[in-house]
């Protein structure tokens, strides 16, 4: 049989702060005095002999609806949401920079292996293809680990624009590079490649799109259940 | 317990904030602790209608404040600058006026009062 899951209060904490400032209406200092405030209840409340969850329970109860507190919050900052939704929209078009120029890097990068390695030109466009979509795996795979733990890093936040620009300049110099000394001799294969890269910003678009959708609806479910608790 | 109105609460919010600030610096939950003893339980705040307060109240320039390591835990400390106590002067000014008048009203003798 299942053992029930122990109550662990960090994560409770973590996780209950995280949902009322969801869609960056808190910032990390706000988040961080909301949280104190919880364990020091959760503290008072074990003095008086309640277990963790009981006085975590508690705590809830006497903080108020999740709703009221978030509209507090948003009267004070108005476009607090929309500039972080703006902020999201501007790193997500240096990401998406950073996968396009990744993606002509590969393509340069295949033609390289394959041209370097014998491999056989029919061969090529899987060999490009796999390269490309195990990038993809692995970005997707950082990305989902940071969501999942429900905390954006701000370190991998601030980097992307950085990386946006080192891509712009590495593919303009190494891919460059790759690309004139070995397109000559792959005699236009580098079209397929090209076509590889094509589908794949598709689907990247189309993931957005997506996601989009999802996170959209989300919202709307979010909103009407903090309305509702 | 005398149960006061969510607008009373409300109003009294920012001076009661303000006021607790000018004895010294704090933190939320001990701003809301003390508030409980002080009005020995009557003034029951939903606790997490504070925290917008104080942030309203920082970003007005009302108060400052800065982090304090407690516990292992980084703690939002908050602290009543000139700007604040001089409001908390004109609050107070209002809110005793505002009680002067309601006593005036309510004297027995008044014929303003309805039987």
């Amino acid at each position: 049989m299942a053992s029930a899951k122990p109550f662990d209060l960090r994560i409770e904490v973590d996780t209950y702060v995280s949902r009322l400032g969801d869609n960056f209406l808190l910032n990390s200092e706000e988040s961080n005095e909301l949280r104190d405030h919880f364990h020091c209840q959760v503290e008072e409340l074990a003095k008086l002999g309640l277990s963790d969850k009981e006085a975590f329970e508690v705590s809830k109860m006497r903080f108020g609806k999740q709703s009221i507190v978030r509209e507090e919050y948003k009267k004070i900052k108005p476009f607090g949401e929309l500039s972080r939704y703006l902020i999201v929209a501007i790193l997500l078009l240096f990401f998406t920079r950073i996968v396009i120029n990744s993606f002509h890097f590969l393509s340069s990068v295949s033609l390289m292996c394959t041209l370097e390695f014998n491999i056989h030109t029919a061969l090529l466009r899987y060999f490009d293809l796999g390269l490309k979509t195990l990038f993809v795996a692995w970005a997707t795979w950082i990305i989902f680990r940071h969501l999942k733990r429900q905390k954006l890093n701000k370190v991998l936040l601030f980097s992307i624009p950085f990386l946006s620009l080192f891509s712009e300049v590495f593919f303009l110099t190494v891919g460059t590079f790759l690309f004139e000394r070995y397109n000559g001799t792959g005699s236009g294969v580098y079209r397929q490649l090209f076509d590889n890269s094509s589908y794949l910003i598709l689907c990247y678009y189309l993931f957005l799109i997506v996601l989009f959708v999802l996170l959209w609806r989300k919202e709307k479910y979010l909103n009407y259940n903090l309305r509702t608790t | 317990m005398q149960n006061y109105s969510k607008e009373l609460i409300a109003a009294s919010t920012i001076p009661i904030v303000l006021s607790i600030l000018k004895r010294g610096d704090n933190y939320g939950y001990k701003i809301i602790k003390e508030v409980q003893e002080i009005s020995e339980g009557a003034l029951n705040w939903k606790e997490g209608s504070l925290y917008p307060v104080l942030t309203k109240l920082e970003k007005n320039k009302l108060i400052s404040s800065y982090i304090k390591t407690e516990n292992g835990r980084n703690r939002k400390y908050y602290s009543l600058n000139d700007t604040g106590k001089s409001f908390l002067v004109q609050l107070q000014s209002e809110w005793q006026s505002l009680h002067e008048i309601m006593q005036k009203i309510w004297r027995p003798q008044n014929p303003l009062i309805l039987e």
